[in-house]
């Protein structure tokens, strides 16, 4: 019995020394391999995983927005939201097309931005998600920091389509004019206010310096001119240009075929005629912007606010550069079609939503989130000094006048108090267009509408720009409009507008009885 | 002790883990230097991809130049004559310009694309930026090369112009440009350092290095003097280069078309840290096979070769005559049961030896017993004095009778050569002994009775004589009546012997038969006080246990004697 007990006893210790073995050798191993914990150090309350958020961008991006966003910007995002930022930088002669390619087919972005406008086309096509139960979860500070009537804004059929990311004065967005006001003080002339003065300015410019190219934007602007060669108040409906609306009369006009547009094509065709635009350019899209980026552009359609944008660019190809928006026929009133023409839209296919709505909570979260991405890292590319931002690069960031708010807002030293001025008063005296909250559903006519989009786009353009004459070529284009189903868009038109309008009047007049 | 069972289960050990070592030391050098020869391969191949891939994003602007050189629409443009018309102008451009767009908006970089016509002062390009392009273009066409602005940012451009530039100065109608800043590569090399390179960076000697934005550019600085880039086909051995931060190797790879090599280092640490791994466990494991085998080696030295040693030395001491030796402190397993089986093996030894020693004892005790009662003068002047009356009345033949039985029992109890007799010779010797009593007194009678297969049998000497001389000197010291003396002797079927003595005499209580009993039960000490107790004694030595000397009331009344022994299996 004993010795039995005996060889057990030395089993079980070989067992033994067996086990320790193994457990050295296991624990070797995880020694070895075990040394970098996956994820470490993230902070509680960050979401998971680790994701990348697909955003395009409008224009091109500069070298330290590069270098930002590589560093700086995703180091801190990683941090906070657990996600890297990635950016598609689409020129802007380019946007519309490449993004809607992207969208059609199904290109896994998270996030893009577009005007307004294209909210409702976008939504129809179904391009979009609906954001109601995002902002809900993840955008407080979106909602706390942008007025709600902004928001009815991308609101179609009872649904949130975008973020109206701009929060500030917007009344006749796109029917000013910026000008090169430094220019313009140079050949001794205070200010703009009819297109006479327009065409003074290039003269007198040319004549001193042939360098300087005078109007080049020919793709907009159209409404520019309205506001001096019509008599009755219009507001542009749609992107393309193609119908309006009368803000007294609340009816909708049939732009092309009304006499105004004939003003506007002749008006155009002297300006080329004149070299006031230059016909070398005509059809290169991106020539304004490389024009005025490199300092000799005189004049072009303004934004509210862009002489402030637009300065930063400006100053680096003339550091003596200076911007102001004039309003043709200033006098007469203006109009609120979009208390934000901006819109931060989430494609239907986005591989992140959540994300991205967190991204834009997360910009409007505090002033500081907002400098942060806006202006770059406090003390290395911008100070704050007596309130204002002064910025010590002249690359630019996040676009300020995408998310500008007004409880955020700072100028930049740079800018004239005057254009802050311009801007913070714009909204004085405006009146809200009768179009605010319009969105004209394609979806009954599409066919229709993309046939007339592409004959406008061959037929009406070149009128547009005046290259061609009005009188040679206006009925031809005219008739190939129709044969593409233009009545049949304007009808249909007619029908939803008449019965938005029912509806509005309907609502105003319950809230009088009440 | 040249070959011990333990030597030998050590050697089998030795012989055993030997052989598994050395296959197990082979393996692992063999598994250690593919492993090595893998990893650097796998790094290698690592950086290889990544070289094609920049590669290949380099040769994709090629393409696009190209295209765009051998477009029909891009040519038409240099020449206003052909475009009169300014709505086919307007296409042209459109077309042109929407072209370059397309182009630069495909790929993972943002390089930028332009089309610059001197003559005109046209520029098309892809980015409307004001640094998009440089403010001087190449002197002449070619491929990728590296130049830096005013400003210092640095960038990959490449030109090819119609007709072609060749020295500075040249007139060309128009030439297509592909540029790629430094940032875009940067970016690439923090985008290739995210996905698994260590520290990668460009590097053409003559050049700063193009560092991705995390680099350890220090470090990087220190090693550029030792890499040696002999323009070897872009095809280079991983170089190992010391530096004050550790030993690294260092993989270089040409991106072809922009003649800049890609960079890799690896801290040595990192790449050998699997081999590494491999040679712990390898050293672990034979570590803990020789521990292991220590271990054997230790539990066989301690159960086996320490208890047999002990053992070898107790039998030392027993064949030395050190009976008292015993194994002390038994070990645990079969040797406790050795070392118990030792020790009882000693002690029975040793008992017996004793044994030898007392019964030696006695027999001479006995011997000068008897002696004494030999030499008891009363016996002596009783037996002469009687010679002498029978001499005197003449009655010769008592006094020979009795001058013949004096003679024989002085003789035999006087005979020392010999310390056993046979039961004849005693019978004969008491037959003396009681003849000579019964002729001084004449009042007892005696009667031997003795199975005759007893008479030869042998017993220690002088066992009887005592009894019979206690009849005589205790039962009929005061004779009441006529004195009856019975010897008889059986032979018992379960092999004991039985010689009893009884008599008529007044016997003993019960109480002092018991304690003459217990005395001669007890009496195991040395000290022997009485004949009868020495009888009991030698007997039981001799015959063992279950023999001896037993008292008890006689057939008369009396006592009644008798000596037991187990016959001896030779002798029955």
């Amino acid at each position: 019995m004993n010795g039995m007990n005996g060889a057990r006893r030395i089993s079980a210790l070989l067992a033994l020394c067996a086990v320790v073995a193994l457990a050295a050798l296991v624990s070797a191993c995880k020694g070895a391999t075990g040394e970098h914990a996956p994820g470490g150090g993230s902070a509680e309350g960050v979401p998971q995983p680790y994701v990348t958020l697909r955003m395009i961008m409008p224009g091109d991006e500069s070298a330290r927005m590069r270098e930002f966003v590589d560093n700086e910007l995703n180091e801190r995002l990683k941090r906070e939201l657990n996600m890297k930022l990635e950016l598609t930088y689409i020129p802007w002669s380019d946007y519309q097309s490449k993004i809607e390619l992207a969208l059609s087919t199904g290109e896994n972005y998270d996030l893009f931005w577009y005007g307004t406008p294209f909210v409702a086309e976008y939504k129809a096509k179904g391009y979009i998600q609906p954001l109601d139960a995002l902002l809900q979860e993840y955008g407080n500070d979106l909602t706390a920091n942008i007025p709600a009537d902004n928001f009815k804004l991308d609101t179609i059929d009872g649904k949130l389509w975008a973020i109206p990311s701009q929060a500030f004065t917007s009344a006749g967005k796109f029917t000013s004019v910026m000008v090169r006001q430094d220019l313009l003080e140079s050949v001794g002339m205070i200010g703009i206010r009819t297109i006479a003065d327009l065409e003074a300015f290039y003269t007198k410019m040319r004549a001193k310096d042939p360098s300087y190219y005078g109007y080049l934007e020919t793709d907009r602007g159209q409404d520019v001119l309205w506001r001096e060669l019509s008599d009755r108040p219009l507001s542009f409906l749609d992107e393309n240009q193609m119908f309006a609306v009368d803000e007294d009369s609340g009816e909708l006009v049939d732009y092309l075929e009304s006499d105004l547009y004939k003003e506007v094509a002749q008006v155009r065709k002297r300006w080329v005629d004149t070299g006031l635009i230059d016909k070398q350019f005509i059809g290169y899209k991106a020539a304004n912007i490389d024009q005025e980026d490199a300092g000799k552009l005189l004049f072009r359609v303004g934004a509210v606010s862009r002489a402030m944008e637009n300065l930063q660019t400006v100053q680096n190809a003339d550091p003596d550069a200076k911007l102001r928006e004039y309003y043709l026929s200033p006098d007469k009133p203006k109009y609120i079609v979009a208390p934000s023409n901006e819109a931060y839209m989430i494609p239907a296919k986005a591989s992140h939503p959540a994300r991205a709505m967190q991204f834009m909570n997360w910009i409007l979260q505090s002033k500081e989130h907002y400098n942060f991405i806006i202006y770059g890292v406090e003390g290395k590319d911008y100070r704050i000094e007596n309130g204002k931002i002064k910025l010590l690069t002249n690359d630019q960031f996040l676009y300020e006048w995408m998310w500008r708010n007004k409880n955020y807002f700072m100028p930049t030293t740079s800018v004239d108090d005057s254009v802050v001025q311009d801007m913070l008063h714009n909204d004085d005296n405006a009146r809200v267009s009768r179009i605010f909250g319009f969105h004209f559903n394609q979806e009954p006519v599409k066919n229709e509408y993309a046939n007339v989009l592409a004959v406008y786009n061959e037929k009406f353009v070149p009128i547009n720009l005046g290259i061609v004459d009005y009188e040679e070529h206006f009925s031809a284009a005219m008739d190939a409009l129709k044969k593409a189903g233009y009545d049949q868009v304007w009808d249909e038109l007619q029908r939803q507008y008449a019965s938005f309008r029912s509806g509005q009047t309907s609502l105003s007049g319950r809230e009088e009885s009440e | 002790m040249k070959s011990s069972i333990f030597t030998n289960m050590v050697i089998a050990l030795l012989l055993l883990l030997t052989p598994i070592i050395a296959l197990y030391a082979y393996s692992n050098h063999t598994s250690s230097s593919v492993l090595t020869e893998e990893l650097v391969k796998a790094k290698r191949t690592q950086v290889e991809t990544f070289v094609g891939q920049l590669g290949q994003l380099f040769a994709q602007y090629d393409s696009y130049q190209k295209m765009l050189y051998e477009s029909t629409e891009v040519r038409n443009l240099a020449y206003p004559d052909l475009l009169s018309d300014d709505l086919l102008r307007y296409r042209t451009l459109k077309t042109v310009s929407e072209e370059i767009y397309r182009l630069a908006g495909y790929g993972a970089w943002k390089g930028i694309i332009a089309v610059v016509y001197p003559k005109t002062g046209m520029i098309i390009k892809s980015s409307s930026s004001l640094d998009a392009l440089p403010s001087a273009f190449p002197d002449k066409d070619g491929f990728w090369s590296y130049q830096t602005n005013s400003q210092g940012a640095a960038y990959f451009i490449e030109s090819i112009s119609s007709p072609a530039k060749n020295a500075k100065g040249d007139e060309t109608d128009l030439t297509v440009i592909a540029k790629v800043d430094e940032g875009e590569i940067k970016s690439d090399l923090s985008e290739m350092k995210a996905n698994g390179l260590e520290d990668p960076f460009l590097y053409k000697p003559g050049f700063t290095p193009i560092y991705n934005y995390t680099a350890n550019q220090a470090l990087i600085r220190e090693m550029l003097p030792g890499m040696k880039l002999d323009g070897a086909e872009g095809n280079l051995e991983p170089l190992l280069l010391r530096t004050s931060e550790g030993d690294f190797q260092v993989h270089m790879e040409m991106v072809q078309p922009l003649g800049w090599y890609l960079v890799d280092y690896v801290p040595i640490g990192t790449i050998m840290a699997p081999i590494h791994r491999n040679q712990t466990m390898f050293y672990a494991i034979s570590g803990m096979m020789l521990f292991m085998a220590c271990i054997l080696g230790f539990i066989l030295y301690r159960s086996i070769r320490i208890p047999f040693r002990k053992l070898m030395q107790g039998m030392n001491f027993i064949e030395k005559g050190i009976y008292t030796s015993r194994m002390k402190d038994p070990p645990k397993g079969e040797f406790r049961y050795v070392y118990h089986k030792f020790n009882s093996m000693a002690a029975r030894i040793e008992e017996l030896i004793e044994d030898v020693l007392k019964e030696q004892l006695r027999a001479k005790e006995a011997n000068v017993k008897q002696l004494q009662s030999q030499i008891n003068p009363h016996f002596l002047y009783n037996t002469l004095a009687y010679i002498k009356s029978m001499v005197e009345l003449e009655e010769k033949e008592a006094a020979v009778s009795m001058t013949m039985n004096l003679s024989k029992y002085y003789r035999y109890t006087t005979k020392l050569s010999s310390s056993f007799a046979t039961v004849q010779e005693e019978l004969d010797l008491v037959a003396n002994y009681l003849d000579i009593h019964r002729m001084l007194t004449d009042d007892f009678e005696y009667e031997l009775d003795i199975d005759p297969a007893m008479l030869a049998m042998e017993l220690p000497r002088l066992t009887l004589q005592p009894l019979v001389e206690n009849v005589i000197v205790h039962a009929f010291r005061k004779p009441v009546q006529y004195g009856a003396v019975r010897i008889r002797g059986v032979l018992e079927a379960s092999g004991m012997a039985r010689l009893s003595v009884e008599d008529n005499g007044p016997g003993l209580e019960p109480a002092q038969l018991e304690g003459l009993q217990a005395k001669l039960r007890n009496s195991n000490s040395d000290r022997i006080d009485s004949g009868l107790q020495n009888v009991h004694q030698r007997l039981m030595l001799l015959f063992g246990k279950g023999s001896g000397l037993s008292v008890g009331v006689s057939e008369w009344g009396g006592l009644c004697a008798e000596l037991i022994w187990q016959v001896p299996d030779n002798e029955s």
